[in-house]
């Protein structure tokens, strides 16, 4: 009987310990907007939104790869305005809802009917032009002109999300729990600023999440998130910590420090219609004077990798992205100045803007090694100046920046859109102004044409030429990949920490190995 | 009560409308007076289209006169509407009645470390007065007032939690309660009693140390000057002297004759302190992730969250009118010798 009990006794213990390996707990410095998929445009809403549905297609893990989802398989037509979807056989949401060929047609109709000015269902919306369905498992999408990117922009499980049945037809969702998806998790509970909680779905179609339960915790800062993952209150500390945290974390014999790849970038843009960067000659020369460099290793302790162009590598379509900018050359910079009327004697006076807390902490001093580097030409004086976000997105759209500095996280992964935006698509929003320029309507005939091709090869040379053209016209300089955003830092008993350009963490792939 | 004292009382109560007005008329014209527009705040960064920002300036009533904009904010105000949070989404007052538990939790432990505290080492230092005790105390208390809150609370952290690992670094609870634990009350030591579930009440506790000494660690330099002061006062006086001489233990005489006299000025203090707590709760809660209301406030003004801002300093603001209001009644009649 002593045996039978210290067995059951040992049991108990055994399955209680396992039970306690059930959570795992993250902790984030970043905060949800609105758990609503048609109404929501930030990183960290999205990342918890994607665990808890699908769309027709999705991207391989830690790669750029599109690979079937909900669709099985699908078609593209020659002139890359139909595309064809054949959805899995025997696909439910959870509550049990067959996931068909209707199903899919009244998700994707929803979201692009309720279109939340918050949202960014453009991504999808402005494409499409009719749904159809052609059996219970094909759907038809029909769209309004020829675009390569749209099966990539349907990898995204947010916007071309598939929710159903409890979704609300006619507004947004908000807690939550008002929906039904198709995800590895489930949202249990929301609690602003304070957590939000992941459950593991039984009956996901896909391979199980390994660990049954995801807590978000939200910290006040990068000092607090850094302090809890040292003294071990969390398992798994995620976006944001500062440079200089991240180099200590490393040598920290109980923590792993994994670098993700990230799609994120840091730039210059110019206003290329406000004097003195009118002149082409003066944002040549600003570019040759850089020192990507030194902010790479000053501010960011060598976390950040320098680039040379706006499209990151292994950005598909293959080969699209390419070197254009040139590394760092004074007397280059000196000449142009001259060719532009200036010396050392009669120096360029120009502004450097920047938001000081909107990427972090450590604007000021990119700002100020910008200021120093340009300023080593001897024939340039520039003057930091800074506002506030609200104050800052407000002048940069009514063009009031001459040279400023910018972010940008990609809202699908292919090359047009870190090229599109500030040349053709919202130049005036973005504060370039680049549709005043002299060569705007060559850049947009290209885009164009790149943009209706399913041919690759041809996409990616078109994409090639707009990156030669804007090192030539420079209404942006290209400073640095934004890779410390994409760092992880965990408990060494954390597995399967994967991290997709995206910058997103596998919550589905997380578990602790005992 | 008699009749002077009901009148002290609506003579305070209308005092208050004024204090209010003024306070509420501050922060709308603050507001109004920043740079930037909230609107671009919320949507910037991105390719917005104009008749987006003009339906949301239409939403938020900011196409309108100030003048207009002034009275339907203080219409709204009057009627218990705050308004939407534009970060959360949420009516203003939700969020704020949410988060009000967690600051009163951690007020109320601050307040009681900070009396434990500054009482105990001002009694202590007054009974030793000139000697070496008493003037180390009083570089600890002059200390404790200098002291940066955020500071203290980082190195709190540092010691306490990271190198340590007595205590957790930050938040009300644990992260593996986080699903099993549901509030009654939100005062979560409360909670946990009421659940009797221990566990919970060590893992609240053991959260609720290090954000109440921070928060409290200025209020016990203050209270313990005015205690030491306040007894060596008492303690010069001729009933004590009358005490001592009639035998009593200096233990008695002390914390019983002198000490009870000298209290009154200081519980008084204490209540009117409430204000300096709240504002060493903005930074005790940020630098320990305490999701409070001030908390709420600081990632509003991060947000440029309007209704937020205005709601939760007019919130705050009414708030410490209230406690301090209740102080200045309960002591005109606790204490007769206040005149009316």
């Amino acid at each position: 009987m002593r045996k039978i009990l210290a067995a059951v006794l040992v049991f108990g213990m055994a399955v209680g310990a396992l039970a306690g390996r059930d959570i795992l707990i993250l902790g984030t410095t970043d905060r949800i907007t609105q758990l609503a998929f048609a109404n929501s445009y930030d990183h960290f809403t999205w990342h918890i939104l994607r665990h808890t549905t699908k769309a027709l297609v999705g991207l391989e893990p830690g790669t750029n790869k599109v690979i079937p989802a909900v669709a099985e398989s699908w078609e593209i037509s020659e002139d890359a305005m139909v595309y064809t979807f054949h959805i899995r056989p025997g696909l439910t949401f959870w509550d049990g809802t067959p996931c068909d060929a209707n199903a899919v047609k009244w998700a994707l109709e929803r979201t692009i009917r309720l279109n939340g000015p918050e949202g960014g269902v453009f991504l999808i919306a402005d494409p499409i032009d009719r749904i159809e369905v052609v059996d219970d498992l094909t759907v038809r999408i029909y769209l309004k002109y020829p675009d390569r990117t749209f099966l990539i922009r349907m990898t995204d499980s947010v916007i071309p999300a598939l929710i159903y049945a409890k979704a609300p037809e006619d507004k947004f969702c908000e807690t939550g729990q008002d929906y039904v998806g198709l995800g590895p998790y489930r949202i249990v509970e929301y609690v602003p600023d304070e957590r939000v909680v992941l459950e593991a779905v039984d009956t996901y179609f896909g391979k199980k999440a390994k660990t049954k339960r995801i807590v978000w915790a939200m910290y006040s800062d990068a000092a607090a998130l850094r302090a809890a993952i040292e003294a071990g209150d969390i398992d798994v500390a995620f976006r944001t910590l500062n440079p200089i945290d991240l180099v200590d974390l490393q040598k920290n014999p109980d923590l792993q420090v994994i670098a993700g790849p990230s799609a994120s970038i840091r730039y210059i843009l110019f206003n290329v219609t406000q004097p003195p960067v009118d002149n082409v000659f003066v944002r040549q020369a600003i570019a040759y004077a850089v020192d990507r460099d030194a902010i790479c290793e000053l501010v960011f302790s060598n976390l950040n990798k320098p680039i040379y162009t706006m499209v990151p590598k292994g950005m598909p379509p293959a080969g699209a992205s390419i070197d254009v900018f040139p590394k760092r050359n004074l007397d280059k910079a000196k000449e142009l100045l001259r060719l532009a009327g200036y010396s050392e004697e009669n120096k360029l006076k120009l502004n450097l803007w920047y938001t000081p807390k909107h990427y972090g902490t450590t604007e000021a001093d990119v700002a100020a090694v910008l200021k120093q580097s340009i300023e080593d030409t001897g024939m340039v004086e520039i003057t930091i100046q800074s506002l506030e976000w609200g104050a800052y997105t407000e002048r940069m759209s009514q063009g009031g920046f001459d040279m400023f500095l910018l972010g940008w996280y990609p809202d699908y992964l292919e090359a047009s859109n870190f090229l599109d935006p500030w040349l053709t698509g919202a130049p005036e929003g973005l504060g370039t102004y680049f549709n005043h320029h002299p060569n705007y309507p060559a850049y947009k005939r290209i885009m164009e044409v790149a943009l209706s091709t399913v041919d690759d090869e041809r996409a990616a040379k078109l994409y090639q030429a707009i990156q030669i053209l804007s090192a030539y016209d420079v209404p942006w300089i290209p400073l640095w990949a934004n890779l410390q955003q994409a760092y992880v830092v965990a408990k060494k008993e954390v597995k399967g920490l994967v991290l997709d350009l995206t910058m997103e963490l596998h919550l589905d792939l997380l578990y602790i190995e005992d | 009560m008699g009749s002077s004292v009901v009148k002290y009382i609506i003579q305070r109560v209308l005092l208050t409308i004024p204090m209010l007005f003024i306070l509420l008329s501050t922060v709308f014209l603050m507001l109004r007076l920043m740079p930037g527009d909230p609107v671009l705040a919320m949507l910037g960064g991105r390719n917005v289209s104009p008749e987006l920002i003009e339906q949301r300036r239409r939403e938020w009533g900011l196409d309108k006169p100030l003048g207009t904009q002034y009275v339907n904010y203080f219409w709204r105000i009057l009627h218990g509407d705050f308004g939407r949070s534009s970060r959360t989404g949420k009516p203003v007052i939700k969020e704020l009645f949410r988060r009000l538990p967690a600051t009163l939790e951690l007020a109320i432990w601050g307040i009681f470390f900070a009396a434990l505290f500054g009482i105990t080492t001002g009694i202590w230092a007054a009974v030793r007065a000139d000697r070496a005790t008493d003037h180390a105390i009083r570089i600890f208390h002059i200390g404790s007032f200098a002291i940066p809150i955020f500071w203290l609370g980082l190195i709190l952290q540092m010691i306490f939690a990271v190198q340590l690992n007595w205590l957790p670094v930050a938040k009300r609870v644990s992260g593996i309660y986080a699903y099993t634990f549901s509030p009654i009350t939100r005062f979560y030591l409360l909670d946990a009693i009421i659940l009797r579930d221990w566990k919970l009440l060590l893992d609240v506790i053991k959260h609720l140390i290090l954000p109440a000494v921070t928060l409290g660690i200025a209020l016990t330099g203050f209270l313990g000057r005015m205690t030491r002061a306040a007894m060596l006062e008492v303690l010069d006086a001729d009933y004590i002297t009358t005490a001592r001489s009639k035998g009593l233990k200096e233990r008695v005489v002390v914390l019983k004759h002198a000490l009870r006299n000298a209290l009154i000025p200081i519980v008084t203090v204490l209540g009117l302190q409430f204000a300096i707590l709240m504002g060493g709760a903005v930074l005790t809660e940020t630098v320990f992730s305490w999701p409070g209301v001030a908390g709420f406030l600081v990632r509003s003004l991060d947000a440029r969250d309007w209704n937020a801002i205005q709601g939760t300093i007019v919130f705050i603001g009414i708030f410490i009118t209230t406690v301090n209001l209740i102080v200045d009644i309960l002591y005109s009649i606790i204490d007769p010798r206040v005149r009316y």
